[in-house]
């Protein structure tokens, strides 16, 4: 297994709607609790089109499939729909098998740090 | 939290499911993942995959409201999980739950096991950690 120096991704604002919580709550079947987002709910943001479109760059291969392999979400402070925070991501290859390793660190706008992510995505070279 | 913990506490199995298509679709209009891998039967069998699999991140979300029902106090500060195997539409997954470490401030960790469809097979392990 390598692993490559970190490569910054950028950082992206990210936020929420009461609305998207209470939808992303009754998909998981939570009961919301004030404007307090869901712990998992940062992974919205890992989908949205910039950031999906910085790791696809990031990956560089159109043919490869992404499998989810692995989570961390790593809270010093729960976040709350409504406010808008700053979301920063680097990325790490292995080899050896093929991975991309996303770390995430989420800051509100004082630049406290609030939580952190990592997200590891195996790489498979789809069939033709 | 309300009551003593001890290590070696068990958290009761639970089912979640069965994650139908509408469940999986209302997780990913949620979610914004929208993977086509998550839906189309044919990229599933291209993977190997009898029918597609559910979002890893679905059953990682069932977790808060697992710890939620056993003890509806817990502040959970980290939670990290592995999947190991794909759960598939229409599957229902069985998660269940033990305290494996206190810590002198009242922290504890949870390890987390789910099993799929069959009871026998372990698709995610993950741990949780607590804080008083």
């Amino acid at each position: 297994m390598s692993s490559a120096v970190a490569a910054a991704l950028g950082t992206f604002t990210v936020s929420s709607t009461a609305g998207e919580a209470a939808a992303f709550c009754a998909a998981t079947g939570l009961d919301c609790v004030g404007d307090v987002l869901p712990l998992t709910f940062p992974m919205r943001w890992l989908v949205g089109a910039d950031v999906r479109a910085a790791l696809l760059d990031a990956v560089a291969d159109p043919d490869v499939v992404l499998v989810h392999e692995s989570q961390i979400f790593d809270y010093s402070h729960r976040l709350r729909s409504g406010d808008s925070y700053a979301l920063s991501l680097s990325t790490r290859r292995e080899s050896a098998p093929e991975r991309l390793l996303v770390d995430g660190v989420i800051r509100d706008a004082s630049g406290l740090e609030l939580a952190r992510l990592e997200t590891i995505l195996r790489l498979i070279k789809a069939p033709a | 939290m309300s009551a003593v913990l001890a290590q070696g506490d068990l958290l009761a199995a639970r089912q979640f499911g069965p994650f139908t298509a509408g469940a999986v679709a209302a997780y990913a209009q949620a979610s914004g993942d929208d993977n086509p891998l998550h839906f189309d039967p044919a990229i599933a069998a291209r993977a190997g995959l009898e029918r597609p699999p559910v979002h890893g991140m679905l059953i990682m979300g069932c977790f808060e409201p697992f710890v939620g029902a056993w003890r509806p106090d817990a502040k959970i500060a980290k939670l990290s999980a592995k999947f190991i195997r794909p759960v598939l539409t229409g599957d229902t997954v069985e998660i269940s739950g033990k305290v494996v470490r206190l810590g002198e401030d009242g922290s504890a960790v949870l390890r987390l096991t789910v099993r799929g469809e069959n009871g026998r097979d372990i698709v995610c392990l993950a741990e949780i950690f607590i804080v008083p």
